[in-house]
């Protein structure tokens, strides 16, 4: 294409945008005339210039354009339809420039409707012609081509600075291949050339760098445009203002930021912005106020979009969360307000949103944020309810670099920002990859967490495993999991690249770089793929996230697993540590006991199924306080939840009692007694002294059970019942008690009602009272406090029971009792 | 002048922005058969596509070229690999012919026409056809990509 048409249509589409600014800006202020003598020269020019270039289209429609603006100058008042008239022009203008710029030449085609409907609007009899007016001033300068204003500044095509930029990186990694290989010679000559190299390389950089930078206004002149029609499609009164177009960015995140800023815009005058009526009635000024501030913050650029209408609520967030079921109700109803916000960036959530055009065209809120993510950026929202919004979007000044993780999956390299990243950790160590058969988990430390195995995700499933794997913790938008990886290899920092245009790639990659070594590598999008693995907290939610003692579900979760192939057994979920796929070199003799070889330590094996040499054997431990024992299976099999009734209560040999699931009957397995079969370090099977009468309430009768044969084990003298309800009943003259037990599931919501239930027999006076729970907390501890419990008690922990006990026990024999 | 699928191809100069050295490629899981990976050419990271596979999806033949042909059309770059690059020719209006039905249709759809030359006929290939694959399949992925279900695996 000809130099003079490329720079024609440079110029001219960057003046079409400003005009549009401008044009909107006229509507509000109609008597600044040299708003309209601006947009005037401007047509006036194209015409001149598609006349020379010989694009009769274009300077049929300048030529009319011309005239329409002056109708608009004649005009006391000039009507919307008239200014949108013009708009209207300046469109068509611009897609016939489009088309031109691809290539095509300028398109055939009839403009003969827009151009009387143009005619319609226009000034009747003579045309003045330019330059006899005075207030138009100056002398335009006919056929020629558009005068380059401004002297000091060069056009340039955006291909050569590309190309520059892609060579200087070049440059780069070949003078790190020269500084390397320099370091191997003795040669000082050579050395001092190539620390020159560098040096000369780095400003260099620096400069290409420099030059790639443009002010921020080229972002904003059509968003003025933007406003202006979707105001009036639907009814809003905006006054749109923008702050901070001198601030400079690189020109590729200006593009970047482009599509979110629009979409941000369209977000606030149709969703933000309420109607004038509306705002009335709120005591709200009638007209909306949206503004754009953009602000240069030491290495970032900063671009806050706020508005002053209705503001998002979290409430309502939080509540259609729950409805299209993104999660566990209670899980989301902990979330504080700031990451309820997040929620409205979960893919799943946009695309569920309004189904409005207003919506339905751009990009979702998701998207917004994947496209900043990737070239470093970030976004977070400030929400003032009934007040208004504030969406604050950052990107780095230029293509910064981000601080990155390389890791390895499956015989290849991948990076993660490292502001995903949380933690790192090594499998083993106290840390194990649960393999429940709807999901994987992660427990490490008392508490469990969802986790993905990368290599899934990628579809790698075949490649060889490595001995060890890595985990990293990973914190997505509201979700934390845990990712599987080969390896952690090192830390880099590199510049994201956003993948070049129209890659076909799935979605969990956001982007890839090139690093040091001049390898690409591909970088992986946490949110994304925590989305794709559906980790929403549908599987168990940690008992530890719920801060208080309410909330507690009544139901029990049990793992059933089988050891032959005649019949199911279970085992309380919340006993289980882990479940360790052993190797047959992994197991040993000792003692006289099988054991499993875990990292650190021994797990004795009370029970292995017979004739079961196979290459993996699951192996279910179970734990009670810090004590270990394993079970040995031949397979695993669901986790079933639900309120478990006893059909018959077992007689020993490590059998509670059967259980109906839906699959057939399963036993249950007494944890107690298994925990028993193994060599105990501890002593935990120590008597009580005296035999001490207890109470149990516990709704759940499994785990009501057990824990009553526990207690009788060691000794006490156990009454065991649903509730206080049911135990009221039958203790009418009961004996007096010396310690009271009561499930944390029992107290949701009806705390106060056991104590004062309690109090009331005179039960409390004499004895304390404590907590039964799983994984007991700090919170749940200050909690139980409050209450008036004496403490919270490990259910699983025997002698943590004994401890508690024997502690009443003194208290009662010192006569302390409060 | 190209060759690929053990044939010649044409290419139009105007298509093609620089014959580059193909360094490391960096595989990319879940991306259509034909796209081999992405690769840093001269700076930039442009996915490298096998013409071969893009013509027949089924093909495993591995290209014999260590140089790309870095193709622009639609907004989009590619590197291309093939087998062999010959040099740029100059054809005359006269040679260009268009394409004959016999073709087979899947190396037609990519063709704007053939080039006679020396008695043999060689496809003149359309760049932007070349690189006017749909992106992942839109509406998002709500569940983990497996084999089975990735669009893009030959079955």
């Amino acid at each position: 294409m000809e130099e003079l048409l490329k720079d024609f249509l440079a110029e001219t589409s960057e003046q079409l945008e400003a005009i549009g600014a401008q044009l909107v800006r006229f509507e509000r202020e109609p008597s600044d005339a040299r708003i309209l003598a601006n947009v005037f020269r401007v047509v006036h020019a194209i015409k001149g210039t598609s006349g020379f270039l010989s694009l009769p289209r274009l300077e049929r429609l300048a030529h009319a354009s011309e005239t329409l603006i002056e109708g608009l100058r004649d005009e006391a008042s000039p009507s919307q339809a008239h200014v949108s008239m013009v708009l209207a022009a300046m469109d068509r203008i611009k897609f016939i420039l489009g088309e031109i710029a691809v290539g095509l030449g300028e398109p055939t085609g009839d403009d003969g409707a827009l151009l009387a409907e143009m005619a319609a609007f226009g000034p009747r009899g003579e045309i003045k012609r330019i330059g006899a007016a005075p207030e138009w001033g100056g002398v335009l300068a006919e056929g020629a081509p558009p005068v380059e204003r401004r002297t000091d500044t060069i056009r340039i095509s955006v291909r050569t600075l590309e190309d520059m930029t892609a060579l200087v990186q070049e440059l780069t990694l070949a003078r790190n291949q020269l500084g390397e290989a320099a370091q191997l010679e003795k040669n000082p000559a050579l050395r001092e050339a190539v620390r020159r190299l560098s040096e000369v390389s780095a400003q260099l950089r620096v400069s290409v760098f420099a030059a790639r930078m443009q002010p921020i206004e080229r972002l904003f002149a059509n968003l003025h445009r933007v406003v202006r029609d979707l105001a009036a499609e639907l009814g809003r009164k905006v006054d749109f203002r923008v702050e901070g177009g001198g601030v400079e960015l690189d020109r590729e995140l200006i593009e970047a930021v482009r599509d979110p800023l629009t979409q941000l815009i369209r977000n606030a005058v149709g969703h933000g912005i309420e109607s004038p009526q509306e705002r009335h009635g709120a005591g709200k000024s009638e007209i909306g106020t949206i503004r754009v501030t953009a602000r240069r913050e030491a290495a970032d650029v900063s671009i806050v979009v706020s508005d002053d209408g209705r503001g998002i609520d979290a409430d309502l967030v939080r509540a259609r969360a729950v409805a299209m079921g993104l999660g566990a109700p209670e899980r989301i109803e902990a979330l504080d307000d700031h990451e309820a916000l997040r929620l409205v960036f979960l893919p799943s959530f946009s695309t569920a949103h309004h189904v409005s055009t207003l919506s339905g065209r751009g990009i979702g809120l998701d998207i917004v944020r994947t496209n900043l993510e990737a070239v470093g950026g970030s976004i977070e929202l400030e929400s003032r309810p009934g007040d208004g919004l504030d969406v604050s979007m950052r990107v780095p000044l230029t293509l910064a670099v981000t601080p990155a993780l390389v890791l390895t999956c499956g015989g290849e390299r991948y990076l993660v920002a490292q502001h995903h990243v949380e933690a790192i950790e090594a499998v083993g160590d106290g840390a194990a990859i649960e393999a429940m058969p709807d999901a994987l988990r992660w427990r490490a430390g008392g508490a469990s967490v969802p986790a993905v195995r990368l290599r899934q995700v990628l579809g790698l499933a075949g490649a060889p495993k490595p001995p060890h794997e890595a985990a990293l913790r990973v914190r997505a938008g509201a979700h934390r999991y845990v990712l599987i990886v080969d390896d952690v290899e090192e830390a880099q920092e590199t510049v994201f690249k956003q993948l070049p245009a129209g890659v076909p790639l799935p979605p969990y990659f956001i982007g890839a770089a090139i690093l040091n070594d001049g390898a690409v590598l591909l970088a992986l999008d946490p949110p994304t793929i925590g989305e794709l693995a559906g980790i929403d907290h549908r599987v168990s939610a940690n008992v530890r996230a719920a801060p208080s003692l309410a909330g507690a579900k009544r139901a029990m979760r049990l793992l059933t697993f089988r050891t032959d192939s005649r019949a199911w057994r279970a085992v309380p979920l919340q006993a289980v540590s882990l479940i360790a796929m052993a190797r047959s070199d992994e197991f040993e003799t000792a003692d006289g006991f099988m054991m499993l070889r875990r990292p650190g330590h021994v797990v004795p094996i009370v029970d292995f199924p017979a004739g079961a040499s196979r290459a993996v054997t699951p192996v279910i431990v179970l734990r009670e306080g810090a004590e270990r024992v394993g079970l040995a299976a031949l397979e695993i099999g669901d986790v079933v939840e639900g309120d478990f009734e006893l059909e018959f209560a077992g007689q020993g040999q490590g059998v509670l009692g059967v259980v109906n699931l839906d699959r057939g009957l399963a036993e249950i397995v007494d944890l107690f007694q298994v925990m028993d079969l193994g060599p105990r370090r501890t002593g935990a099977s120590a008597k009580l002294n005296g035999r001490p009468e207890v109470l149990l309430l516990d709704p759940a009768m499994l785990a009501r059970e057990t824990s009553a044969r526990g207690l009788r084990a060691m000794g006490a003298r156990v009454s065991a019942f649903a509730d206080e309800v049911a135990a009221r009943e039958s203790m009418a003259n009961g004996p007096d008690f010396e310690a009271i037990l009561v499930s944390r599931d029992m107290l949701e919501s009806r705390a106060t009602e056991v104590v004062r239930a309690l109090r009331a027999w005179g039960l409390r006076r004499r004895a304390p009272m404590f907590v039964l729970a799983s994984d007991p907390t700090d919170a749940m501890e200050a909690e139980a406090d409050t209450m008036g419990f004496a403490g919270v008690i490990d259910r699983f922990d025997r002698s943590a029971i004994h401890a508690a006990l024997s502690r009443s026990d003194a208290r009662l024999l010192r006569g302390d009792a409060a | 002048m190209i060759q690929a699928l053990g044939r010649d191809f044409a290419i139009p100069v105007g298509a093609v922005s620089a014959v580059a050295r193909l360094g490391a490629v960096t595989r990319t899981p879940g991306a259509p058969d034909f796209m081999l990976g992405l690769s840093n050419v001269r700076g930039r990271i442009l996915a490298v596509l096998s013409l071969a596979r893009r013509f027949d999806p089924t093909s495993r033949q591995i290209e014999g070229s260590p140089f790309v042909v870095i193709v622009e059309a639609l907004g989009r770059s590619a590197a291309l690999a093939v087998d062999r690059i010959f040099t740029v020719i100059d054809a005359r209006a006269e040679d260009v012919l268009p394409t004959p039905v016999q073709l087979d249709a899947s190396i037609a759809q990519f063709t704007l026409g053939v080039l006679r030359r020396d008695g043999l006929l060689a496809p003149i290939v359309d760049a932007s056809a070349l690189l006017d694959y749909p992106q992942y399949p839109p509406g998002g992925v709500r569940q983990m990509p497996d084999a089975a279900q990735n669009p893009w695996r030959s079955k």
